[in-house]
């Protein structure tokens, strides 16, 4: 039974960074919107990649294009969204038997582009940044990469967005799509939670559903040309570098190592695969980025691994797919109108990256404003986003604290519980970090839990059905770096959970 | 270890917290928090101003060390985080001051006199409490010839193997007499000693966050010791800090061959006259006191067990009662004005347990432990060297 109505301008599928950009673009234009996620924001690729704000400089050579358009993109969010970045700085380091030839056209291209990149001496580099491997290095270049936290950047768009209007609708799936004639009229979607199905009419429906998009589209009865490639992450224990480092040949496995707040996530791995729920990291792709770690950084896989994961990179060949390898595979995005596929008011945007997701939204916005016949120029390079109610790296010792490790306060989860898309477990620790440090969890989620039951904000059946899923999740996570002190760790885990909480049933998915 | 590894070795399993005197003492985020936390979290650019005043409050007792079931050095994080806070600091300069008891050792005894006097009387404390925020009260009084003055005039006639005496700031200035009982008992042994110009072991320093400072001090010490242990000579310390120090601390802090080599050559004297029971039992005599020994959190920390304790046991007719706890003292902290309610809480606990033995005197090691104690309990209070030479040199009771 469909029960209930909303009707809206646009109806934007997909809570990843582009669709909340897109949101975001929606709302500063005066435009009516509503957006909706499957699961949490950023769950897809946005919330799986290395957090890395390109400076450009890592696809000069592919793509001088995309490199330049990172650069401009860069700058702007800077400006933008300085409460999800940090402006690290990077290094590009060419390592004995890197190709030499590389590195000048590298060079060459980015006095061209008008990128800056200086050469820096290797003492100083390796003073700077002690985990270099000394002996390995050849030259050493600055490059003006930053760090951002994904997580932070979609829900500063989110919040920006909701604080002027637009509705935002998490855990909720597309069922179907209403078209009638060639006329898109918006679509039937079913809140998980409730399991209750209603419609959102809308007059345009955007299609930023990420490695979902071509799921989207098949409703429509559109066949949109997507290829997938796994990207397997691993994040360390503590900040290892102070910025962002890369390797300065052409890209392949295990060649960046990003900051992330309190952590490091060292990347990517980059294999094909049919399904974008094909997300399991394997032994093999572990192994592999660490050893071509090694080959930059001193002593890498002795550091504490505290868990691992994979996201899918969404990679839109276009009409003709001649077989490429995804790394070749443009980075750049396609803004389509399926109008020409006989769908009218139906858009989807695919490809393209987490630091470009702002021109993304504002070309793809520029086209539904033009449809719908609004002059409002796009905002986004100008106006300043919220900054985000926590998460934040900070020592609180003085306050009631739920999480060490983070230092996730009892004020900080009471916050994120009042943003309006916060509806569970995933999203409160997004928000918060939650769980995120070292001890994985080990002394936090019970407590998190607990003060959600106290506050009456779940009953005791969902605290058990929590905890279980939290469990769940960390042992995907992990059961590929299990060694050295994370393994202790998790035993620790196990043995308080198991034992205190009786969640042995738990046990058996971990 | 380097503190990277160190830091991802802890569990967060929160053992270190239960063992902390100061948590249960004072609104205190405990060793946990100061060590592996707020390091991990001031690598990722978090502000060091909000942990500071924390940071500050911890004795750096070591215990939590002692509890942690993984090996972390937590007090070595703790010192890292230190470090990291140390320009904040409010009392800047007078804590630098403090961190150096070999210079103000030096001028204590210089003019003994006069230092004593500005400290026993009260316009100089009050003067001491308003420019400095100190609290003398505690504080004893210089000795008027420092010990390294005092010791050549010692050293045994016909030695078997001689041994290297690093006396440490408190037993030079403040109570030459341990020094004087160790060189007499280890004389009874000819066994020789030699007690080289020496430096501040640098502790004071890195309790209080001056770690490139502390370095400075550890290096030159290791430079004036390393002759003698290249001579074979074994190092003794009264002080259980300087031993911890040498021991432990430089190694961790410095890294070096040196200090690896200097790391297993050092004792606690106690520690080390132990091995020579035997010899020193058919020469003590009984002496009917009742006596309470308090060992030290840094002999504690050494992980020798209770060697001054089994010494004092060789005394006929000593009633001895062992208590367990900490002092608060912690070198110069329980002088810090802004310290002295947590010192007192943490002390608390101890000093009734001392009183409620209600004994003739009490032994300890540590010139910090002496100087709380004295002052908080009214008690005499010695070094169990100078308790056994006493006992060795009279027939009658303690003290003379």
């Amino acid at each position: 039974m469909i029960s209930v109505t909303i009707k809206t301008g646009v109806l934007v599928i997909g809570g990843g960074i582009t669709g909340a950009g897109i949101l975001w673009d929606l709302a500063l234009r005066g435009i009516d919107a509503v957006l909706i996620e499957q699961k949490e924001p950023a769950y897809g690729a946005t919330g799986r990649c290395h957090g890395l704000l390109h400076g450009g400089c890592r696809y000069l050579v592919k793509d001088s294009a995309v490199a330049a358009e990172c650069y401009r993109e860069n700058k702007i969010l800077q400006s933008v969204a300085k409460g999800a970045i940090e402006n690290t700085g990077g290094y590009f380091v060419q390592v004995k038997g890197d190709d030499p030839g590389y590195v000048e056209q590298w060079l060459n291209l980015a006095g061209k582009t008008g990128i800056p990149v200086k050469e820096i001496d290797i003492q100083t580099a390796i003073k700077e940044e002690p985990l270099l491997a000394v002996q390995n290095i050849e030259r050493v270049f600055t490059v003006p990469d930053a760090a951002v936290d994904p997580f932070d950047l979609t829900l500063m768009n989110l919040t920006g967005a909701t604080q002027r209007g637009a509705k935002v609708f998490t855990n909720t799936r597309v069922e179907e799509l209403i078209i009638t004639g060639n006329q898109i009229r918006g679509a039937v979607v079913k809140d998980l939670a409730s399991g209750e199905s209603y419609s959102i009419h809308a007059d345009i429906v955007v299609n930023a559903a990420g490695a979902w998009a071509a799921s989207i589209a098949a409703k429509a009865g559109i066949r949109l040309n997507m290829k997938y490639g796994k990207g397997t992450l691993v994040v360390f224990a503590q900040r290892l570098t102070k910025r962002v480092i890369n390797r300065l040949r052409k890209p392949g496995d295990g060649d960046i190592i990003v900051p992330a707040k309190s952590v490091c996530l060292l990347g990517t791995t980059d294999i094909p695969v049919s399904s974008p729920d094909d997300l399991d990291p394997t032994a093999a792709e572990i192994t592999k980025m660490l050893n071509i770690g090694e080959e930059m950084f001193d002593h890498l896989s002795e550091k504490r691994i505290l868990r691992t994961f994979a996201g899918i990179r969404p990679l839109y060949t276009g009409d003709n797919n001649n077989g490429e390898q995804n790394r070749e595979i443009s980075r750049g995005f396609a803004v389509i109108n399926h109008e020409k596929d006989a769908v009218d008011g139906f858009y989807s945007i695919v490809g393209g990256k987490l630091t470009t997701y702002r021109l993304m939204a504002e070309q793809l916005v520029d086209v539904v404003a033009e449809k719908l016949g609004v002059k409002n120029p796009c905002q986004t390079a100008e106006t300043v986003l919220p900054q985000p109610v926590a998460g934040q790296v900070k020592l609180a010792v003085e306050e009631p604290m739920l999480c060490e490790c983070e230092q996730v306060t009892v004020q900080d989860l009471e916050r994120a519980c009042e943003l309006p898309f916060c509806r569970d477990l995933h999203t409160i620790r997004k928000i918060t970090r939650l769980g995120l440090g070292p001890c994985q969890g080990t002394f936090c989620i019970w407590r998190a839990v607990m003060l959600l039951y106290e506050n009456q904000r779940i009953s005791a059946a969902e605290c058990r059905q929590l905890l279980q899923e939290f469990l769940a999740e960390r042992g995907k996570g992990s059961c590929f770096t299990l060694w050295g002190d994370q393994l202790k760790q998790y035993e620790l885990a196990r043995g308080i959970y198991l034992n205190n909480f009786q969640l042995g049933d738990a046990a058996d998915e971990i | 270890m380097n503190s990277t590894t160190e830091l991802d070795h802890c569990l967060k399993c929160s053992i270190c917290q239960s063992a902390c005197p100061v948590i249960t003492s004072a609104s205190f985020p405990g060793p946990k928090l100061l060590g592996s936390d707020a390091l991990r979290l001031l690598k990722a650019g978090a502000d060091a101003g909000a942990v500071l005043p924390a940071v500050e409050a911890c004795l750096n007792c070591k215990r939590c060390e002692l509890a942690c079931p993984h090996g972390v050095r937590i007090t070595r994080l703790i010192s890292d985080v230190k470090e990291r806070t140390v320009t904040a600091k409010k009392h800047y300069w007078r804590d630098l001051l403090l961190s150096y008891p070999g210079f103000l050792g030096k001028v204590g005894t210089i003019v003994p006199g006069l230092v004593n006097f500005f400290l026993s009387n009260k316009i100089g404390r009050k003067l001491a409490k308003k420019v400095m925020s100190l609290d003398a009260d505690a504080v004893s009084n210089y000795a008027s010839r420092p010990l390294s003055r005092v010791t050549s005039s010692l050293q045994a006639a016909e030695t078997n193997r001689k041994v290297v005496y690093f006396a440490g700031c408190y037993a030079n200035y403040i109570e030459p007499e341990i020094g004087k009982s160790l060189v007499e008992l280890l004389g009874l042994l000819k066994i020789g000693v030699v007690v080289p110009t020496e430096h501040c072991c640098g502790m004071p320093l890195l309790a209080n966050g001056f770690k490139a400072q502390a370095k400075k001090a550890f290096q030159k010490n290791l430079k004036a010791l390393l002759p003698y242990l290249q001579e074979g000579c074994d190092i003794l310390c009264t002080c259980p800090t300087c031993a911890l120090a040498l021991k432990q601390v430089y190694l961790e802090e410095l890294g070096t061959d040196e200090a690896e080599v200097l790391s297993k050559f050092v004792y606690d004297a106690s520690e080390y006259l132990v091995n020579y029971s035997d010899q020193l039992a058919g020469l003590i005599k009984p002496v009917k006191l009742h006596m309470v020994y308090h060992q030290p959190c840094h002999t504690l920390a050494q992980g020798v067990g209770q060697p001054s304790l089994t010494l004092l046991k060789l005394i006929p007719e000593l009633k001895l009662q062992a208590v367990d706890g900490c002092c608060g003292q912690s070198g110069t902290y329980g002088f810090k004005q802004e310290k002295k309610k947590i010192s007192e809480a943490v002390g608390k606990a101890l000093f009734k347990e001392i009183e409620q033995c209600a004994p003739d005197l009490v032994s300890t090691d540590c010139g910090a432990c002496t100087m709380r104690i004295k002052h908080d309990c009214h008690l005499d209070v010695k070094h169990p060297l100078s308790v056994l030479l006493q006992s060795i040199k009279t027939d009658d009771s303690l003290p003379d």
